[in-house]
């Protein structure tokens, strides 16, 4: 029988906790996770350290052996523990299982303890942790069976002290308020234009629509569902939300433009199918696509990851402008303790739309922040750098900083910057009630809209257009220079002069932008490129 | 049909999509320019998946060339012989694990999607 044997594990020797009590045994159905750390294929020679490579070479070099992976999840099959996530990139594979489960695969006697000065429990252990003898080399470390951490109580301290007082009074605007506040064109419908969104959940009401766009006093939007792998406009659950904002927000602004909404169920299969039948939608034709849904980098597989950034090239090549939401989640993107950026926003060839904090009114703005409202719990911008995608051509004089951990400079985002906090949000109506939504998936729409706009003025698409948007620089931009996306104490970003992590290069200037964009377009008509 | 699965499978791009890939981060690249075929599968890459179904006795159901995917269905055993997963794994659909092909399909397929349903992505309102 595979995986009885079992040997100690080099290092894992533990004394009973000490400056805590045994409270006893834990509930054995009690569910944890924990992480396996594989050993490298190759060892890591010095010389890599000192001559950065890509990420993918040292992955498929220094990662871990995918034999191994496979073993591993034998293991925990064998084990009755469920395999949440493998990574050969990382090295890594994550298992849930129960205390019982756990205690038997290990040989290990999980109990309870508290914390004598704290009074806080956790989980903890004694002695070695052991694992199969066909592990042995294989399984370096486990990690989280045990949750004594003491970092932890400090960090929270941290936070309290850091907390900044109430929230402004709110100012709420419409979307074509906005509009205003970045001089979008007017005189433009976006006639002629369809603008694609991505929902991977809920629905439209018509009925909200129509109402919707007649309080604003605009005609409304030629509005179509489509389906992907069986996605439908399905109305009645919390994604309602999003799938109204990005309606409301681009149809308000564009409603001369077709919205072609494209439903997928929320899995990659869906996520990717969808944006490929968008881009390539030859009845539609959408010449620019929204998307407000995305993950961080590390939730998503290798194989999705790359097959999406795939589709998005192929968007790209086509001349589909794509703007996606950068996340709502700070510089930590939801995963406390560590900097991550959010997928496919931190895709190359995405337009990754980051937010501020927006207050003014007519067409003067007042202030402009980046959007951190995490001491009151209401979101910060996503933005950071990619720990995937190698920095980008057209990136290389912005100044994308190193990632801390590693030295990695990767393709860093957002790109640009938009109102997204939801203390200064967006009025829109969501199953027949009003409310103020903001988030990032408010900017990806936004910049859809003004896209839309600029390519009717233009009598051009302008597709892709990251690469001319850096040669640009702030000068077509309100650059954001205050404030940070810092959502757990890490201290990343901070807002600057010109392009940083947490605002791109800012809100957009729609009348620098359009006049940039309308004397390249006539350069180019006639030197004939 | 009853317990089949259906799976996306992404073939690789073009050699010409490396081109295009540099022009575009360059911001050297006009779409006037694109040729479908800049973009499509491989004819011999696609052959050779449907073969490869063909062998494992999975189902074609859309053959995509332009969006590089090929769609298959097949029973649970059969997808788990077809790609490698223990079996027993795949039963959830919650299957996060690597996937095994044979040469030369491991250079021409990126992607087999299907085989985790759970929801990847968040919406990013507030």
């Amino acid at each position: 029988m595979a995986f009885e044997a079992l040997v100690p594990l080099t290092g894992s020797t533990k004394a009973a906790p000490v400056g805590a009590t045994l409270v006893g045994a834990l509930n054995e159905q009690e569910l944890l996770s924990v992480t396996l750390i594989l050993a490298r294929k190759t060892a890591l020679p010095n010389a890599v350290l000192e001559q950065p490579m890509d990420r993918r070479t040292f992955g498929d070099t220094y990662g871990a052996d995918p034999a191994n992976i496979l073993l591993v999840e034998k293991f925990a099959y064998n084990k009755g523990l469920t395999v949440v996530e493998t990574s050969a990139f990382k090295r890594r594979v994550i298992l849930n299982g129960t205390v019982k489960a756990m205690n038997a695969a290990f040989n290990v006697q999980l109990q309870s303890y508290k914390n004598t000065k704290t009074g806080h429990t956790f989980r903890g252990r004694a002695g070695d942790i052991s694992i199969a003898q066909e592990l042995e080399g294989v399984v370096i470390g486990v990690l989280g069976l045990d949750t004594r951490e003491v970092a932890r109580a400090h960090f929270r301290m941290e936070r309290r002290k850091k907390k900044k007082p109430a929230a402004p009074p709110p100012s709420t605007y419409t979307p074509l308020q906005v509009a205003a506040l970045y001089g979008f064109p007017t005189g433009v419908d976006g006639t002629g234009q369809t603008i694609g969104i991505i929902e991977l959940g809920g629905g439209f009401s018509p009925t909200d629509l129509a109402t919707y766009f007649q309080s604003l006093g605009v005609t409304a939007p030629n509005v179509t569902a489509v389906s992907v792998d069986g996605g439908a406009n399905t109305p009645g659950g919390d994604a309602d939300g999003e799938v109204m904002l990005d309606i409301e927000v681009s149809g308000s602004i564009a409603p001369g433009a077709n919205i072609a909404v494209y439903f997928a169920p929320n899995t990659d299969q869906g996520f990717i199918d969808a944006i490929t039948d968008a881009a390539q939608d030859t009845t539609r034709n959408p010449s620019v696509i929204s998307i407000s849904w995305g993950g961080p980098e590390d939730s998503w597989t290798a194989q999705s990851q790359t097959a999406m950034n795939a589709a998005l090239q192929d968007a790209a090549a086509l001349g589909v402008t794509v703007t996606i939401a950068a996340g709502d989640n700070g510089s930590s993107d939801g995963e406390p303790g560590a900097l991550h950026v959010d997928f496919p926003g931190s895709s190359p060839y995405a337009l990754c739309c980051g937010g501020t904090t927006l207050v003014g009114s007519g067409s003067t703005i007042t202030s402009e922040v980046v959007w951190n409202e995490t001491a009151s719990n209401e979101g910060a911008t996503g933005g950071g750098v990619s720990a995937i995608f190698p920095l980008p051509t057209y990136q290389q004089s912005a100044g994308v900083p190193a990632l801390p951990t590693n030295g990695f400079v990767g393709r860093g985002v957002p790109d640009v910057a938009g109102n997204a906090d939801p203390v200064t949000g967006y009025s829109i109506l969501v199953d027949g009630q009003s409310e103020v939504v903001g988030g990032t998936s408010a900017v990806a729409p936004l910049w859809a809209a003004l896209v839309a706009l600029l390519n009717q003025q233009l009598g051009k698409n302008v597709g892709y257009f990251n690469p001319t948007l850096y040669g640009f620089g702030e000068s077509v931009f309100n650059d954001i220079t205050s404030g940070n996306n810092d959502d757990s104490g890490l201290g990343y970003y901070t807002a600057g002069p010109g392009w940083d992590a947490c605002s791109g290069f800012g809100s957009p200037d729609a009348a620098a932008l359009l006049s940039a964009l309308s004397s390249s377009v006539s350069s180019s008509a006639k030197s004939g490129t | 049909m009853a317990g089949q699965i259906q799976l996306t499978l992404i073939l690789r791009q073009p050699e010409a999509a490396n081109e295009i890939s540099e022009r575009l981060l360059a911001g050297t690249w006009n779409p006037a320019e694109m040729n479908a075929a800049d973009i499509a599968a491989n004819p011999a890459d696609v052959s050779e998946v449907l073969s490869f179904a063909a062998k494992n006795s999975l189902q074609v159901l859309k053959t995509n060339p332009a969006a590089r995917s090929i769609r298959v269905a097949g029973s649970v055993p059969d997808i788990e012989n077809a790609f490698g997963i223990p079996s027993g794994c795949l039963g959830n659909l919650n299957y996060k694990g690597p996937v095994e092909l044979p040469a030369p399909l491991n250079q021409i397929v990126i992607a087999v999607l299907g085989l985790d349903h759970s929801p990847i992505a968040k919406s990013h309102a507030q």
